[in-house]
């Protein structure tokens, strides 16, 4: 599951390339810095890029999931302080689903 | 004016057409009759002037006679197509309505006991006047029961009655201000109306063909349906010479689209609302979805980019809810965002509510849309606001694509061609491809999400 939700990560990172100046390298993609210090997203872009994972989960996982959600960001943590972050609310969030679907 | 009076007006078209009803046209001395008729039976089941009838009904012979009937009567009459149990107890509770007339196959009139008394019915009554009470459908919230003096409102079409008889079909809806406008209009100038049970753009093209309607008064989300259905290229047209559209903005970029579609047909928007009744408007062209209101009996101005209007067939009141639109000085605020261009005309960016909040920034969804649909695969496209926890709203857009092309595709080719024409915070977040856009009842598009 850990590779799967990578990929669509790198996915998505590549898409949003697609309309950059400046290119985010996806060699970092492990670690890369979302949002807050040295991050790569502004909060507009924040957004369209959790949009564009949700989507992807969506497509690919089969599983609804809300990454811009109240709980996302009242997290003590912030998820969306780099991937590595992000990766791991995902997860989480894909077992709450999975709970309720159970 | 008296009731007698305006009865007088529609029975000297005598034997003219005055509905086309499952291809059997009925003569305004048919109408005449079925009114009576509907008199009789509605006096005999106990109705008399003020009280308060909900008319479960839509445009037919019955439908209309009754409607006619209880105006004739005196009584309040709330007209509702798509009645629930639950807005029959809303109306009862909300309203004080008495009674509920069905004219289906007879009248069927069923007495709902007393429901109270609204302080607001007591004007009608006091001058034995006729009450029309619009149910809107509002999309957030209950709806909202607007209180207008049908006798007035009577009036008031039959003072603006033109003398060409016109051939109309009646696509807007029976408990709609425009609907019940345009059947007013029609049957007060002895022109024909044409009754549909059928709202399929292949229906109504088939309608006027057979019928040959000149004048389609509709949404131009319904004229965008027609457009992609190619139903105006499977019947003959040619007896359509006047389209007129409302209920909701014109898209310029689906103007265009109408207008090459239609090559020969004239286009007029129309402008009211529920509160305050139809007004002829005048464009600069038929290409234009800028309009002046022209109509001596309505006032207009913008205050702080909202379109207020005051008119003499203004409504009296919400007899549910708070009279919160009306400004201390009489206006009555619409609630569409505005602006008056240099040369004078009004420009309707869209409803106020449903403007989109992303992080302060403001997108207004009926421009991206116009910009969306100049894209060569968008056959149709709807903006709205999505709530999230970070920028607040964003903007989201459903599309219904022209061909095969996957979601991810259409994503990519929609952010090339709008990062070169729009802010990027306008940029929608999210792209869905659809098969139809989501539309309300009456053929407007629907904004607001959850």
């Amino acid at each position: 599951m850990h590779s799967r939700i990578t990929t669509i990560m790198r996915n998505c990172l590549e898409a949003m390339n697609a309309n950059r100046e400046i290119p985010i390298d996806l060699n970092q993609i492990d670690k890369l810095a979302l949002f807050g210090e040295n991050g790569v997203f502004d909060s507009m872009q924040l957004v369209n890029f959790l949009l564009l994972v949700e989507e992807g989960i969506q497509d690919e996982l089969g599983h609804t999931i809300s990454l811009t959600s109240e709980r996302a960001v009242s997290r003590r943590v912030s998820p969306f302080q780099s991937t590595e972050h992000l990766l791991a609310f995902v997860l989480e969030e894909l077992d709450v689903a999975a709970v309720k679907a159970a | 004016m008296t009731t007698s009076s305006w009865l007088d007006e529609l029975a000297q078209h005598k034997t003219a057409t005055a509905l086309v009803q499952d291809g059997r046209h009925v003569s305004f001395s048919d109408v005449m009759e079925e009114i009576a008729a509907y008199r009789k039976l509605l006096t005999r089941s106990g109705i008399s002037a003020g009280d308060v009838v909900i008319l479960h009904a839509d445009f037919s012979l019955k439908g209309i006679a009754a409607l006619l009937a209880l105006a004739q009567l005196k009584a309040i009459t709330i007209p509702v197509v798509n009645l629930t149990a639950e807005l029959v107890a809303t109306l009862k509770s909300e309203c004080s309505a008495r009674f509920l007339c069905r004219p289906t196959d007879a009248v069927y009139v069923t007495d709902l006991g007393s429901g109270g008394t609204q302080r607001l019915y007591d004007s009608l009554r006091e001058r034995n006047t006729a009450g029309l009470v619009l149910v809107s459908s509002g999309t957030t919230g209950k709806p909202k029961a607007i209180l207008h003096d049908f006798d007035r409102l009577l009036e008031a079409r039959r003072r603006s009655n033109s003398r060409t008889k016109l051939t109309v079909l009646l696509f807007l809806l029976f408990d709609h201000i425009g609907g019940l406008n345009t059947l007013i209009k029609t049957l007060f100038s002895g022109g024909t109306a044409v009754v549909t049970h059928s709202r399929q753009p292949d229906v109504i093209c088939g309608l006027i063909e057979t019928h040959q309607v000149q004048v389609l008064p509709t949404s131009p989300t319904f004229l965008n349906l027609i457009i992609l259905s190619g139903a105006h290229n499977r019947h003959d047209l040619s007896s359509l010479r006047l389209i007129t559209y409302g209920t909701e903005p014109m898209p310029e970029e689906l103007l265009i689209r109408a207008k090459e579609a239609f090559p020969k047909i004239r286009f007029v928007q129309t402008f009211g609302t529920s509160e305050t009744g139809i007004a002829a408007t005048k464009s600069p062209g038929s290409r234009s979805v800028l309009f002046k209101i022209d109509d001596e009996s309505q006032q207009y101005r913008v205050v702080d980019g909202e379109l207020q209007l005051k008119s003499r067939y203004q409504f009296l009141g919400y007899v549910n809810h708070p009279n919160n639109t009306i400004t201390e000085d009489g206006w009555f605020r619409t609630g569409d965002a505005a602006e008056i261009t240099a040369d004078g005309y009004i420009r309707i960016h869209g409803r106020i509510k449903e403007i989109i909040n992303v992080g302060g920034e403001k997108v207004v969804p009926l421009e991206l849309e116009a910009v969306l649909l100049r894209h060569p695969m968008v056959a149709d496209c709807i903006v709205y606001a999505m709530a999230n926890a970070i920028t607040g709203q964003s903007v989201w857009a459903d599309v219904v694509p022209r061909g095969e092309i996957t979601q991810a595709e259409l994503r990519r080719s929609i952010q090339t061609f709008l990062i070169e024409r729009v802010d990027r915070f306008k940029i929608p977040s999210r792209i869905r491809v659809v098969d139809q856009i989501e539309m309300s009842e009456r053929y407007k598009k629907q904004r607001i999400r959850a």
